[in-house]
């Protein structure tokens, strides 16, 4: 072999063998997984900024709205939205509403308060305290079952919601009806079965009374 | 180790009968380095020698000038066979043509033999050979042992070849007249030898060494010689074909002073033409360049032919040979194999480069992600302890004007519903039952919608409610039904967002399906019966998830 190519001719082979084994490995074993393995480095440092960038933004946003959202906090919380479920002071919240609502007669039930799952409270470490309520109104007329929910709504801590009604008209209004008026009765003339929601956002390590009551 | 079959730059050795000359051939023109006679003791040494230090192990082309070369004209018919069985049918013939000569090759004419009437189309072939001599074993074995390329082994009457048609055609006054059908090319080499090469078509058809006198102080003599030589190869030619009225070109190279003897002395026909040159002449004429010369080179033909073959990338008739393969062989597959290295060294030296800078550039990309994500970093750190710093719990703001956004999103605001329906009703109508409840989407049974959007979000109403109107039976049904259409018109009109329909009618004319039923049963029971209408109201629309 070293006769017929001689000692140069097999020194430069190997020599360019060499060289091809050395730039094969550099680009291929060495910088090309090195790109590859930097590259998903800065596809994650890329992702990490822009998260950045968007809670910096959010945050930003926050601020801008924090003022009014903190007067719509603080209307919430004077609402009672914040409180516990207390059935003495619904009940003597009620009888005010029945009161000044101008109904004939409203019976209302609160049943039993169960925490309803919300992912938004939870963020807060807080949970929803969620009653249900079931009303039934007698009036003279519509106007007095809607001002009384109105003032349910209203005035009633926490949020309430109306679930279903059921309104319907008893009588006509008659010569009878008419003379009741006049003697200082108030004949039913209208009926409503009200389903509500009573909802409020309390801590989420304070215990609650979830008992029912009329 | 250069490239033997594409340099110009070569080692050519020329072999003639007396000695080895050997030439150094490259872009600045062709020179003579030595001269080693076949006795001398040291002959390989010497030889090796001028190749290796001399020549710096240029390749080695190794041109035949010897006395005892054989050419033969041969046939081969055609048999349709495929391009290996030609092959090996030449090589076969090739074989009993000089079956003692080991060295030998054949190469195609363009002359074929037509198929005619008891004769068969053949290619014709020059088959030529020469004999494994000492001189030819010594001349391998110094190239050998040199370790320069071998680029071939050829003969120098064939390789000159083309070099007559070249000339030819530039010698000729019209430039666009057919070249001439003859050529004869007669040039004195160093040796002593007059070597004449005659070609038919552009195609060698005879050559003749014969020695003449190396005295070109007696240039009468030596024109007298060469003007008999002539005459002779012409009594030859006759013999291949050659007639008067065959144009013929006779180039002849000389010093100025023989070559006017030598044209003067020599009868041309009317068909032929005598040019007497100096070799430095026919080199421009064929665009070569013949270096420096040494005193008598004016005279001598040799380094032409030198130069011409030393020029060429591909031999006409390389020789094939044992000595010649195994040496030539491995040093091409060596030479081939180190330009695949060059070149895929140079293939990996960019794919190294571009990943080199594809890397730096990527750690550069990092560098300034990692600066800017530090920079964030520390701005949302900084906006965090603002946020802190207010002093109330940011979160449960947020989160509980949400939770009251999602309740109310979820309930319907009863009062400025009904309020909106008592605007519609006008003074003279009444409303004896109202039902609101949630909308059931269970009870729809539009398969359609749930078909088109089958495991996604869909729109649809929060709350379902139905109002419903008594009317005496003494009513114009016609006149209540339109207030009742008009009353669902005014609904709609309020109620935004809102879909409003009548679902019963006082008496339905349409026989809607809900409809037949009722009037079905107040006909049989054919009862004075108050008539009931109702209108649904379905909304508003929200956007829920379906599983």
């Amino acid at each position: 072999m070293i006769k017929v190519l001689g000692f140069q001719r097999i020194v430069i082979l190997a020599a360019l063998l060499a060289l091809n084994a050395l730039l094969g490995y550099a680009a291929y074993m060495l910088f090309m997984p090195q790109t590859e393995t930097k590259n998903r480095e800065l596809r994650g440092v890329r992702g990490q900024v822009s998260t950045l960038r968007a809670d910096i933004d959010g945050l930003l946003i926050e601020f801008e709205q924090l003022d009014e959202q903190r007067a719509e906090f603080e209307r919430l919380k004077a609402a009672g939205f914040f409180d516990g479920q207390s059935r003495r002071k619904a009940q003597l919240i009620l009888e005010k509403i029945q009161e000044r609502s101008g109904v004939v007669s409203a019976v209302a039930s609160i049943a039993a308060g169960e925490f309803e799952e919300s992912e938004e409270a939870a963020k807060a470490d807080h949970q929803i305290l969620s009653s249900p309520i079931a009303v039934r109104v007698e009036a003279v007329n519509d106007l007095d079952v809607f001002r009384y929910i109105y003032l349910i709504k209203e005035f009633f801590p926490g949020h309430v919601s109306v679930e279903n009604i059921n309104l319907n008209r008893e009588a006509d209004i008659s010569g009878t009806v008419l003379r009741g008026i006049a003697s200082g009765k108030n004949p039913v003339l209208v009926s409503a079965e009200l389903s509500l929601l009573w909802r409020t956002m309390i801590p989420q390590e304070e215990e609650n009374n979830q008992g029912g009551g009329q | 180790m250069s490239l033997s079959f594409l340099s110009r730059n070569k080692t050519v050795l020329l072999v003639s009968d007396e000695a080895l000359h050997i030439f150094s051939a490259g872009t600045s023109g062709v020179e003579i380095v030595d001269t080693v006679a076949w006795g001398v003791e040291d002959f390989e040494k010497q030889v090796l020698s001028a190749i290796v230090k001399k020549c710096n192990r240029k390749p080695v082309l190794i041109l035949n000038d010897m006395v005892e070369q054989h050419y033969r004209k041969e046939k081969v018919v055609k048999t349709g066979a495929g391009f290996g069985d030609k092959s090996a049918m030449v090589k076969r013939k090739l074989n009993v043509a000089f079956p003692s000569y080991p060295v030998r090759a054949a190469y195609p004419l363009k002359e074929k033999i037509k198929k005619s009437e008891g004769q068969l189309a053949a290619d014709i072939f020059i088959f030529a050979a020469v004999p494994n001599s000492t001189q030819f074993n010594q001349t391998m074995s110094a190239a050998s042992k040199s370790l320069a390329s071998v680029a071939g082994f050829c003969l120098l009457p064939v390789e000159s070849s083309d070099m007559l048609k070249t000339l030819s055609q530039r010698l000729s006054k019209d430039k666009k007249a057919k070249p001439a059908k003859w050529c004869i090319f007669v040039g004195q080499h160093r040796s002593g030898g007059l070597r004449q090469i005659v070609t038919k078509n552009g195609e060698i058809a005879l050559t003749r060494m014969t020695p003449v006198t190396q005295d070109h102080n007696n240039s009468e003599k030596w024109a007298s010689e060469v003007a008999q030589e002539l005459k002779s190869t012409m009594s030859y030619l006759a013999r291949f074909g050659y007639v008067p009225e065959d144009t013929l070109d006779t180039i002849v190279i000389a010093n100025e002073q023989a070559g006017d003897l030598l044209v003067n002395g020599v009868e041309t026909t009317e068909e032929s033409n005598l040019y007497a040159m100096a070799p430095y002449e026919a080199a421009k004429l064929l665009n070569l360049k013949l270096g420096r010369q040494q005193a008598g080179d004016n005279s001598y033909a040799d380094m032409l032919h030198v130069a011409w073959a030393a020029r060429k990338s591909s031999l006409i008739l390389p020789m094939k040979a044992t000595q010649v393969d195994e040496v030539s062989q491995p040093r091409k597959v060596a030479m081939a194999a180190s330009v695949l290295l060059c070149l895929s060294a140079a293939f990996l030296g960019y794919q190294a480069i571009s990943s080199y800078e594809g890397l730096s550039s990527v750690k550069e990309q990092l560098a300034a992600a990692n600066n800017q994500r530090a920079q964030l970093d520390v701005q949302y750190q900084k906006e965090l302890a603002k946020k802190e710093e207010l002093g109330f719990n940011v979160k449960l703001v947020q989160a509980s004007i949400k939770v009251r956004d999602e309740m109310d999103a979820d309930s319907i605001n009863v009062i400025d519903f009904f309020a909106e329906i008592g605007k519609a009703m006008g003074k003279d109508l009444r409303i004896d039952t109202v039902i609101v409840n949630p909308y059931d989407s269970d009870k729809v049974v539009d398969t359609m919608r749930n078909f088109a959007q089958p495991q996604q979000t869909r729109i649809e109403p929060l709350y379902s409610t139905v109002l419903q109107m008594t009317y005496p039976s003494t009513t114009d049904i016609e006149r209540g039904n339109a207030e009742v259409q008009a009353l669902s018109e005014r609904l709609s009109t309020l109620l935004n967002g809102y879909d409003v329909k009548v679902t019963k009618l006082l008496k339905d004319y349409e026989y809607t399906e809900g409809l037949i039923v009722e009037t079905g049963d107040l006909e049989r029971s054919d009862l004075s019966q108050d008539f009931l209408a109702e209108i649904t109201i379905e909304g508003p629309l929200k956007e829920t998830k379906t599983q």
